[in-house]
């Protein structure tokens, strides 16, 4: 009968196809960009694969004579997803390191993996705290932060020496959120402060004026707030809206003013005092060339993500180049990561000895720029911030 | 007392966007039996339609007013040429329209994403309506206080044009029986495609009036499907009056959740639907037979 | 359909020589039973998704297909599969198969509940009521943070061999699929399939519909869970999106892709959504686009699913 055919033909088809494998030139350093260009996080995602392409770019796409190909692919925030692409980008695109994921779930499900793989893994965006703690692993390094790293020293910056005493935190309800409103609170408890309320809205709230009736109730000094994304644009724009932006100075953590929104928001976002490593306002010579070269090449602002891709990017160029662009010794690549040390648009960038990245912190505040429109303004840095062990960093 | 307005009239704005979306929704659904799963892609193309109008002309009401006719025009093509092959299909085509209205999702985002880029965006509010009032007592910018008038003013258009008038009368006929609709002359296919065209304008609204207070992105399809769907099933598929109904009860339950029950907002919009469904099985002001 | 017709469909079932028929599925499981000789871990871990989303496809048609009880809420079973293996292995060290069991009698009684609330209703309001129960078990896996580690997900135990996994999972596959065929041409199926045709007139020669119908949601329930615990092994690691109702439509899609209301229908709509998924995100990164509009075709050039239309254009002589 002609269906055994078909039927058959399709199922090999399928086994052809789930084979994969694309033969790629030999030569070349493959390094596998694991996004989510789909779905809540295409925008940052795509603004990471910008940093991340300028930072290759402007290392003539090469080291070592070697042509470097950058391969991305979409985990749609899903962790399944994410491991079966980098499944994908690790065994059949053969590539030497990993980088990426914003998505905490995703970077916990990747761990056993690539512990197992031996594939390195530079972590630019997702904070969750065990990966370079608990959980760590030889094999994953990470650019950006671990949660409570930056927001347990504001928390103490906002209580001493911004000099508020009565907060109410309100953050998304996710691990992270809570986590990081957790970190505030010690951190403003050390200052002498206090938290009076935590709230905690669901990721996807569209409308905040409940919960601002809450907050004109508890009646602050000050209110902190993590959201981001299309969150955090409704979170600023609807704040200002209801007038309480005089009432309430808010303090926000760095995406809840990320360039965009500051494009977005207009003057809603004025007077919005934020912390993060990187602000494309940063007054020194290596943050100019990065901020200038982005304009030129991608037309925007680089905002938090743009320069976290950009971060991990430069890691990989330095590791590679330590290495002369082989990684046939898995072990010295590694050495190599460790070791790097390089002056980044945000200050001097290295790693801890758990891996994790040692930032400046910087307090900026949104305010009209050089050239009339809005940036985020450093005025103040608390340098050389490590990551947060709240139960006290071990002996090593 | 004051707050308790305040949140009153919260959960009214909330209720009339709700209401703007479930009306188009249910009319769909009560005339034309199909579940439009890409009714929160109408929705976004509204938004950014309109962002894009306002970006050319740089007026507001512009946008507001030109950019539902678009998208109702768009969303009469897809009718005429997607969905009338499928009424005639065994058991009606559901699923096939379910598998149609969500390839038409991934569809609308890619295109969305492609043109305007994967960026938050936003609308900015109109200088007639930046600015708060006191409004009853309590202080609310004045925005939103447009769009309970918005809401409220469509409500009332709607309700005159259904109850009151030839084409209305036409199609509560078809909602009841479309068989003996046809029967009596009445040109059922014509109808079809014309409320298609209205349901999906009235998202596409929603979408360009939700701009100023809630943002433009990629993602804001799938944000409002599915409380947008439990409004309808609320009120009742096909009925004008239970949309607004339940638009309006789910706007203040979710407001009162968000303040006294904080814990429980993720799922208390289910647990009212649960509720209704359970002394109602369907819907407040749903028809029996169905 | 009259009812002579539906009554033919399916007696048509027990004996339709699906395919090609036995020689050829033999063929098939076979090459699969050989494909990790072939095959890198990757196209392995591809197959072995594909199979175990093929059996969360088969138990969704069991309800869609047979019964005609659209679900939106099946996730609900893919979770307490996935959660249970997981949750179970955390607490207690439990061995995944074990916890695989014990999700399968979590997931039966947890069907039965919702199989007797949701069958009060009918239409939309149905599939709105399963997608609402479904979504109740999403807001529990995010708010319980302590046991399922809430929105960070949590690692579960896994058979430590990738090979293992796939041959445990192919050979439930090739369970399922057995079970399935055997249980609608049964009477019982062909209940199940009355049920779908005229309820009416079921109840009226003398069938307790609604039993029957809580009894469709428990199987299909339970084979779901065998799905979701499966996931769990191969991934090694569960997150709260295994409940959230994407992933019930991405069922429903399979399944109305392949083909509602036969078997081979959900396999064949489960291997080309993943594989179309995963292959054309590769190439680039339109491929919401591509996916969307292949659907909307299938839809309008495949009348009843793509093995609707191969059925129909190679054995003509097998539809009622």
């Amino acid at each position: 009968m002609p269906n055994h055919r078909y039927c058959r033909l399709f199922w090999a088809l399928a086994l052809i196809v789930g084979c994969g494998g694309t033969v790629w030139a030999q030569g070349e350093i493959k390094v596998g960009l694991l996004y989510s260009t789909s779905g809540i996080y295409a925008g940052p995602s795509k603004q990471g694969i910008e940093g991340a392409t300028l930072a290759f770019e402007e290392a003539g796409n090469q080291i070592g004579g070697r042509k470097i190909v950058l391969i991305v692919e979409d985990d749609e925030a899903k962790p399944d997803v994410a491991l079966a692409k980098a499944k994908k980008l690790v065994e059949s695109d053969r590539v030497q390191v990993l980088m990426g994921v914003i998505w905490s779930p995703n970077a916990m499900a990747l761990r056993p993996y690539l512990h197992e793989r031996k594939a390195p893994l530079v972590l630019s965006e997702a904070a969750v705290r065990p990966i370079t703690q608990e959980a760590g692993s030889p094999y994953i390094f990470r650019t950006s932060f671990a949660s409570g790293q930056m927001t347990h020293p504001f928390g103490n910056y906002a209580c001493s020496k911004l000099g508020y005493k009565k907060i109410v935190v309100i953050a998304f309800d996710s691990v992270f959120g809570r986590e990081e409103g957790d970190f505030f609170e010690s951190g403003c408890k050390q200052a002498g402060g206090a938290v009076v309320e935590k709230i905690y809205p669901p990721v996807e709230t569209a409308d905040f004026a409940p919960y601002f009736a809450r907050i004109q109730q508890a009646n602050p000094d000050a209110v902190w707030a993590l959201w981001s994304g299309a969150a955090a644009l409704r979170f600023v724009k609807q704040y200002s809206d209801f007038g309480l932006k005089q009432k309430y100075p808010l303090l926000g953590f760095g995406p809840l003013t990320d360039e965009f929104i500051l494009k977005a928001a207009g003057p809603a976002a004025q007077g919005v005092i934020s912390y993060y490593h990187y602000s494309p306002a940063i007054d020194s010579a290596d943050n100019k060339r990065f901020v200038e070269a982005y304009r030129k090449r991608f037309g925007s602002e680089p905002g938090v993500f743009s320069s976290g891709g950009y971060l991990a990017a430069r890691v990989i160029i330095e590791g590679a180049k330590a290495v002369q662009g082989d990684f046939s010794d898995t072990g010295r690549f590694l050495a190599a990561l460790k070791a790097v040390q390089f002056d980044a648009p945000g200050g001097k960038f290295r790693f801890d000895a758990h891996q994790n990245a040692i930032h400046n912190l910087y307090i900026r505040k949104v305010q009209p720029g050089p050239g009339g429109p809005l940036v985020n303004m450093p005025i103040d840095v608390l340098k050389d911030i490590e990551q947060y062990w709240p139960k006290g960093k071990p002996a090593k | 007392m004051q707050v308790a307005g305040f949140q009153i009239l919260n959960g009214l704005v909330y209720g009339m966007l709700l209401f703007l979306l479930s009306a188009g929704l249910s009319l769909i659904f009560g005339l034309m039996r199909v579940l439009n799963l890409a009714h929160g892609s109408f929705y976004m193309l509204g938004a950014f339609i309109g962002l894009a109008l306002l970006g050319w002309t740089g007026n507001y009401w512009l946008a507001l007013l030109v950019a539902p006719l678009l998208v109702a025009l768009l969303g009469a093509l897809i009718e005429v040429l997607f969905l009338r092959p499928l009424y005639r299909r065994e058991h009606g085509g559901h699923l096939d329209q379910m598998l149609l209205t969500v390839g038409f999702i991934f569809v609308f985002a890619d295109i969305v994403r492609s043109i305007w880029g994967a960026d938050v965006l936003g609308l900015p509010t109109p200088e007639l309506l930046t600015g708060a009032v006191s409004f009853l007592g309590v202080f609310m910018p004045k925005y939103r206080v447009f769009i309970i008038a918005l809401g409220l003013a469509l409500g009332i258009a709607l309700w005159l044009v259904i109850e009151h008038s030839g084409i209305g009368t036409k199609l509560r006929a078809g909602v009841d029986d479309a068989d003996m609709a046809a029967g009596l002359g009445i040109n059922v296919s014509r109808m079809f495609t014309w409320t298609f065209a209205l349901g999906v304008g009235l998202a596409a609204l929603a979408g360009v009036a939700a701009g100023p207070m809630l943002g433009v992105n990629v993602g804001m399809d799938v944000e409002i499907l599915i409380v947008t769907l439990i409004v309808v099933v609320i009120g009742g598929m096909g009925s004008l009056k239970g949309a607004l109904l339940a638009s309006v009860l789910i706007g203040e339950a979710d407001t009162f959740g968000k303040v006294y029950l904080p814990e429980a907002t993720m799922f208390l919009i289910y647990l009212v639907m649960l509720g209704v469904l359970l002394f109602r099985p369907t819907g407040l002001f749903g028809l029996r037979h169905q | 359909m009259s009812e002579r017709s539906a009554r033919a469909a399916a007696e048509d079932l027990a004996r339709r020589p699906l395919c090609g028929g036995w020689i050829a599925r033999v063929i098939i499981v076979a090459a699969l039973a050989v494909a990790p000789l072939a095959l890198r871990d990757y196209g392995r871990g591809l197959v072995s998704e594909v199979l175990l989303f093929c059996i969360f496809a088969m138990s969704l048609d069991l309800l869609v297909g047979f019964t005609g009880l659209i679900s939106f809420g099946h996730a609900a079973f893919f979770g307490i599969g996935a959660y249970t293996v997981a949750v179970l292995g955390a607490q207690f060290g439990l061995h995944p198969l074990l916890g695989a069991l014990a999700a399968v009698a979590l997931a039966g009684l947890v069907a039965a509940a919702i199989g007797f609330f949701c069958i009060r209703a009918s239409g939309v309001y149905f599939i709105m009521l399963t997608l609402a129960f479904a979504q109740l078990l999403y807001s529990v896996s995010l708010k319980w943070r302590a046991v399922t580690g809430g929105s960070d997900g949590m690692a579960s135990p896994q058979l430590g061999s990738g090979v293992a996994t796939y041959y445990l999972i192919l050979a439930l596959f090739v369970i399922v699929y057995l079970g399935m065929h055997r249980l609608l041409a049964a009477p019982l199926g062909q209940v199940f399939v009355g049920i779908r045709e005229n309820e009416s007139r079921m109840r009226a020669t003398g069938y307790a519909t609604a039993r029957y119908k809580v009894l469709a949601f428990v199987i299909a329930g339970c084979v779901g869970a065998i799905a979701g615990a499966l996931f769990a092994l191969h991934n090694g690691f569960v997150s709260p999106s295994v409940l959230f109702w994407a992933l019930s439509g991405e069922a429903l899609i399979m399944v109305i892709l392949g083909g509602v209301g036969t078997l081979v229908g959900p396999i064949i709509g489960a291997a080309v959504f993943l594989l179309l998924k995963h292959v054309v995100s590769t190439i680039t990164s339109h491929w919401e686009l591509l996916v969307g509009a292949t659907f909307i075709a299938c839809v309008l050039f495949f009348k009843q699913g793509i093995y609707g239309w191969v059925r129909n254009r190679w054995l003509p002589e097998a539809r009622p």
